[in-house]
């Protein structure tokens, strides 16, 4: 564990014993964590592991509820658990400073972003004035602000996410601390922002010559601005290292079980994705000669599906298509993935307009969709990609009826869609359904999970009901004594699976996911899809699946529409799409993917 | 506003909320609790039993002190005041009552029916709402008054369609929310009707919301009963009612000061009671529901 | 979320909260009329016949036609929507049933009492609610934080007119230090005109106070809890100084906002401390149209409250769109 404290005789910081607790709870046992001038550690561990209450502590700015003990000593300052609140003023923001997590929150709405800047700089430093200013716009212009005169002068909610973290981080780096504190500072951005953002702090902190001290669960975006890291769980630090030297070659099974989830590797034997193995109450104990990821390591992909494969124009493949480079003007967007067969969807020129005049003129348009059109073959694994407001999600909510679009069509199974009133769709409403993003949100807190998994069944009598629940639950991999819980005594993993149960309970054609793995950690979400992945093949279901996340989609699909937009650039083959992308967006978003490996 | 945060999922994963929820507010409920009950229990006894004759006037007899016969005394007429301020809990809670079950009945559905229909007949009917809202419920009753003249009746009319904009308002922004949650739009992908969702997802997940909100509406509607009352076109003579033996206290304050005392204490009990009753709810079920409108 | 330019929004600040404004001032216009279409329905529509309500169940045919006649209530009631509210527009409410005077003269007179008397309530509430409130919020878990809150309580379960009797009784009645109730212009004499403001308005203010320290208190909790005071205290401000820079601004949008709620409140406050401490305000007028049921004044003084009330929640709004930025471009 000592290798990496090479740095430890010009140590800069040095937490040791650390420990966090409520009156009841322990949440931090005892962290021992030194960072050497100039070096950039990486603090990595999932949701509920102590990191950001870690990094919170040496700030000194825990909740008040909490107890800590222990000690956190900076150079130059001594000891600063305990240490007046004069004297942590006195640091933070001049010495130390802290970029957060959420862009949208972490700014006063109601002060111009200026004079945000000028405050820390104001009131560490004393200047004022034109001078001020100077440095205000100077700042902006290191961050890469586009046009900072304006940008001074804009208040928070004018700016996009990206833009707001930018801020954020000039305001960290306005006083040149020693020290910065990033807590997750990329999670809330899409991927090519990430990027953008990522190598703008890694910039900047080695300009000032300062540390950091990272905080992330993912570990691709520690590999591209760390040199060593730390993997917390459960409130310890289980390993630390170097980064290549813990990457390459990771001692604790937790960090081994981490690093295969995250790159979503799967088993050589099985085919299956690797899971965090120390989890297994999540897991499935069913193998079976399992559909390969479409990973790197997995085997060559094979057709499953009779359907697939005569439909599929040649060999079962689907073509490969790009849109043309520039903006569409005209309407006759390309159909992708076309097939002669019928196709089970058909989306044919699907626009969406949001926002009309307001009662007095107020209104405002923004174009969603500005016309899309592919087919769905049965049995297909149809993957959309793309990044926040693209128009992934309204077009999913679309084809499942859950919003109109203002123009298009939209055929199931050769049946319109769209224009439909609710008594008219019925049908759809059992040869589709939807799994959600949120495992919070999308249980009803007040349902038993008998009643929450079977909402979508018409007509079946009290035992038919229950006894299809209970049949589904155990086909998820949970007991059939669920159904008489309530979704608060589930975990986020297990959520997910009473969400998909209910999703099969029809025995839908159609499985619409909505990010369904966005929201889980590394560890469970190689699970949920191996469980996915398993329901598809078995239930002959054709999958659509939108995320944000390139590399779930490249496993879980085999065929990749790319979004930008509102519209679709590029449609293929997964691996094809994935080594060749030929639109330059796409080609930008795969560069933009943090990777674990180099 | 602030999203889940890390630290914040760290600590409530520790905390098991739960069980912190549960006894939130116990404090407070148990206090309001002990208040608005000893009040019922007048209301209550007074309907089978009081000292004296509440509506008994003695010329002889005015403005005693307290003694063995009107252990607090008389009033003005000669009236026994304990058997008044006994017997003057009925219209209060009465209407109090009323008031809220018309403002839940009216208030509830319409909110839900806004907030369903949000983006089309749900922003006139908000603005609908704002107008009724320009209407205060006591002015609202005392145009009645002015219509029907004063009576029981209209006060809880007046009260109850009054406050109902208030509820529409908090349960919309309740729906609203509910709405925006994946169960809610689970519940459309399964094909439930509007129906469904009020009556499955809607109104279980706003229970708390209501509870605290008619018990809130309650405070404002005794207050308002009384103040009708002391203005004298609440419940008509000879039945006993707080605000008019302040109304009536108020002529002899030079006099009897202790005349104004005796009710004004009633009254303020009871709306402190299920002040602090409904403040204790709100901990318990919604801490964050405060302010915002 | 692209990383192309500034958004635009910036430099088109002020033409943003010109538009704001002016289609909050067309739905207020919208507002008032379909207000005054409930208010003429209500006392018009409600009673059956105006001139039977006025004249009473023993009034002959005869007595009620010529009634109607003269003043107008034979018309068909569109004629007389349009006739009243025309009217209103211009400064003419019509002519009492029952002093066969003009109502509007009146009803402006007790208006700028009922004024003054509610702007020095929402002043002394105000004046007491933004400081105690905030201090009840930053103190929350201490001794003092916690009796202020239990003294707020205490003051929101006594009603107005119970306050203005206990301040007769104390300072009226007891001490003799104020009259008991009665009214002067201040151009008639400031010093009494002082005096006999000043318990009336405390007895509205002090109500409303201790309501509206609790919902200051409750928002500067929230603005507490929010991530840019986190972030105000990681640069290095001090609790205090965070509180003051970055906290109380935020925590005034929504005290801003049931201001106007509090405020048609305090209005209707003062119909009955008026008549608690008999001061010549639209509320005893109203009372005492009321008593002699005449229909046509009680609309004229009903509108006007409306109107005011309606015109504050304008008022509030603006500021609100002032303060906040965020409103200014939405919806």
């Amino acid at each position: 564990m000592n290798d990496a404290d090479a740095h430890s005789s010009a140590g800069l910081l040095e937490i040791s014993g650390l420990e966090i607790g409520t009156s009841s709870t322990r949440l931090v046992h005892g962290v021992d964590l030194q960072i050497g001038r100039g070096e950039r550690v990486g603090l990595i561990g999932e949701s509920g592991s102590g990191k950001s209450l870690t990094l919170l502590a040496a700030m000194g700015l825990l909740p008040e509820n909490l107890k800590v003990s222990g000690s956190v000593r900076l150079d130059g300052e001594g000891e600063l658990l305990g240490a007046s609140e004069r004297r942590m003023a006195s640091v933070r923001g001049s010495r130390m400073s802290m970029v957060f997590q959420e862009p949208m929150t972490a700014l006063n709405p109601l002060m111009r972003v200026g004079e945000q800047i000028a405050e820390i700089i104001r009131l560490h430093q004393g200047v004022k004035g034109q001078p001020l200013q100077t440095q205000v716009l100077e700042l902006l212009d290191s961050v890469k602000v586009p046009d900072p005169a304006r940008a001074e002068r804009a208040y928070p909610h004018e700016l996009s996410g990206g833009q707001r973290q930018r801020i954020v981080l000039a305001m960290a780096m306005a006083n040149q601390p020693d020290l910065l504190l990033a807590d997750e500072p990329t999670t809330a951005l899409d991927v090519t922002v990430q990027k953008q953002v990522l190598e703008l702090m890694g910039d900047q902190v080695r300009q000032a010559g300062s540390s950091l001290l990272f905080i992330t669960h993912d570990l691709g975006v520690v590999a591209s601005i760390c040199d060593r890291v730390l993997i917390m769980r459960h409130g310890r630090i289980v390993e630390s290292g170097p980064l290549q030297t813990v990457f390459s070659d990771p001692q604790h099974p937790y960090t081994r079980g981490l690093l295969a989830a995250s790159a979503l590797e799967t088993d050589q034997q099985t085919g299956r994705l690797m899971t965090v193995g120390a989890v297994g109450q999540e897991g499935r104990q069913q193998g079976g000669p399992g559909q390969s990821g479409l990973g790197q390591t997995g085997p060559q992909q094979e057709q499953t599906g009779p359907q697939q494969e005569q439909a599929g124009p040649a060999s079962g493949a689907a073509p490969h298509e790009v849109s043309s480079e520039e903006p569409q003007t005209f309407d006759q967007a390309a159909i992708f993935n076309q097939t002669d067969a019928e196709p089970l969807l058909a989306v044919r020129e699907v626009r969406r307009t949001y926002g009309r005049a307001g009662l007095f003129g107020g209104g405002r348009q923004v174009q969603a969709l500005r016309g899309v059109s592919f087919d769905v073959r049965a049995g297909q694994r149809f993957g959309i990609v793309g990044e926040s407001g693209c128009g992934k999600s309204t077009l999913l909510r679309i084809l499942t009826g859950l919003d109109e679009a203002t123009s298009g069509s939209v055929e199931v199974s050769g049946q319109e869609i769209l224009g439909k009133k609710e008594r008219q769709l019925r049908w759809l409403r059992e040869a589709v359904q939807i799994v959600f993003q949120d495992p919070m949100g999308s249980l009803d807190p007040r349902m038993r999970i008998e009643d929450v998994v079977a909402e979508p069944l018409r007509g079946a009598s009290r035992e038919e009901r229950r006894s299809r629940v209970e049949a589904l639950l155990e086909e998820v991999g949970l007991p059939r004594r669920a159904a008489d819980r309530c979704p608060h005594e589930f975990s986020g993993g297990q959520r997910q699976r009473i969400a998909i149960a209910r999703a099969l309970i029809t025995r839908p054609k159609i499985l619409m996911a909505d990010e369904a793995v966005s929201a889980l950690d590394v560890s469970v979400r190689a699970q949920v899809l191996n469980l996915l992945d398993d329901l598809v093949r078995d239930y002959d279901l054709t999958m659509l699946f939108v995320s944000h996340d390139l590399q779930v989609v490249r496993h879980a699909c085999d065929t990749v529409a790319v979004m930008n937009a509102g519209q679709i650039v590029e449609c293929g083959p997964a691996d094809v799409l994935f080594a060749q992308p030929q639109h330059s967006y796409t080609a930008s978003l795969l560069e933009s993917i943090p990777r674990v490996a180099g | 506003m602030s999203q889940l945060r890390d630290a914040q999922a760290e600590l409530e994963s520790a905390e098991q909320t739960q069980p912190r929820r549960r006894c939130a507010g116990g404090g407070l409920i148990l206090t309001g609790g002990i208040l608005v009950g000893t009040v019922v229990l007048m209301a209550l006894v007074s309907l089978v039993w009081t000292p004296q004759d509440p509506t008994a006037t003695s010329a002889v007899d005015r403005l005693q002190g307290p003694s063995a016969e009107h252990r607090l005394g008389t009033d003005g007429l000669g009236r026994d005041i304990a058997s008044m301020l006994l017997a003057g809990a009925q219209i209060p809670l009465l209407v109090g009552l009323v008031a809220v079950v018309i403002s839940l009945v009216i208030g509830v559905p319409f909110g839900i029916a806004a907030a369903i229909t949000d983006r089309g007949a749900g922003i006139w009917m908000m603005r609908w709402n704002d107008i009724v809202q320009a209407f205060p419920p006591l002015l609202l009753a005392i145009i009645l008054a002015a219509v029907w003249g004063g009576s029981t009746a209209t006060a809880m009319v007046a009260l109850g369609i009054g406050a109902s904009p208030g509820v529409a308002r908090v349960v919309r922004s309740g729906t609203l929310q509910v709405l925006s949650q994946e169960y809610a739009l689970a519940a459309r992908a399964a094909g439930r009707g509007p129906l469904h969702l009020a009556l499955r997802h809607v109104l279980p997940n706003i229970r708390g919301i209501l509870i605290v909100q008619a018990t809130v509406g309650f405070a404002i509607a005794v207050l308002a009963e009384a103040a009708l009352s002391f203005l004298g076109l609440g419940t008509p003579p000879p039945t006993p009612s707080w605000g008019r033996m302040l109304q009536e206290g108020q002529s002899l304050l030079q006099v009897e000061p202790l005349l104004v005392l005796w009710p004004g204490a009633a009254i303020a009990i009871t709306i402190l009671g299920f002040n602090l009753l409904g403040d204790g709810l709100r901990d318990r079920f919604d801490p964050r529901m405060e302010v915002r409108r | 979320m692209s990383t192309a330019a500034v958004s635009s929004a910036a430099p088109r600040k002020g033409a943003d909260v010109t538009m704001t404004v002016l289609r909050r001032i067309g739905v207020f216009a919208l507002t008032v009329w379909v207000a005054s279409l409930v208010v003429f329905t209500l006392l018009n529509v409600l009673p059956g016949d105006m001139a039977r309500a006025q004249l009473g169940m023993n009034a002959t045919d005869a007595d009620v036609a010529s009634f109607r006649a003269e003043h107008g209530l034979d018309r068909p009631l569109p004629v007389q929507y349009f006739d009243w509210i025309t009217g209103f527009l211009t400064g003419d409410m019509g002519i009492s049933y029952s002093s066969r005077a003009p109502v509007a003269p009146q009803v402006f007179d007790a208006l700028q009492v009922s004024l003054i008397l509610v702007g020095a309530g929402i002043l002394i509430a105000v004046l007491i609610a933004l400081p105690l409130g905030t201090l009840a919020a930053v103190r929350q878990n201490k001794p003092d934080g916690v009796l202020l809150s239990a003294v707020s309580q205490a003051g929101i379960a006594i009603p107005n007119f119970l306050a203005g009797l206990l301040l007769i009784s104390i300072f009226a009645v007891g001490l003799g230090w104020m009259p008991s109730g009665g009214w002067t212009a201040p151009a008639e004499g400031f010093g009494d005109f002082l005096r006999q403001l000043a318990l009336p308005a405390l007895a509205l203010g002090l109500v409303r106070g201790a309501i509206l320290s609790r919902y200051t208190r409750a928002a500067v909790l929230d603005v507490m809890r929010d991530d840019f005071m986190r972030t105000a205290r990681a640069k290095g401000l001090m609790p205090g100084a965070a509180l003051r820079r970055h906290g109380l601004r935020n925590a005034l949008v929504p005290v801003v906002t049931v201001t106007s709620v509090e405020f048609s409140a305090l209005v209707i406050g003062a119909v009955v401390i008026e008549t608690v401490f008999v001061i010549p305000g639209l509320g005893s007028l109203l009372m005492r149209a009321v008593d002699n049921r005449d229909l046509i004044q009680v609309q004229g003084i009903v509108m006007c409250v409306v109107v005011l009330v309606l015109l504050v929640n304008l008022l509030v709004d603006i500021t609100r769109t002032l303060i906040d930025p965020r409103l200014r471009s939405a919806r």
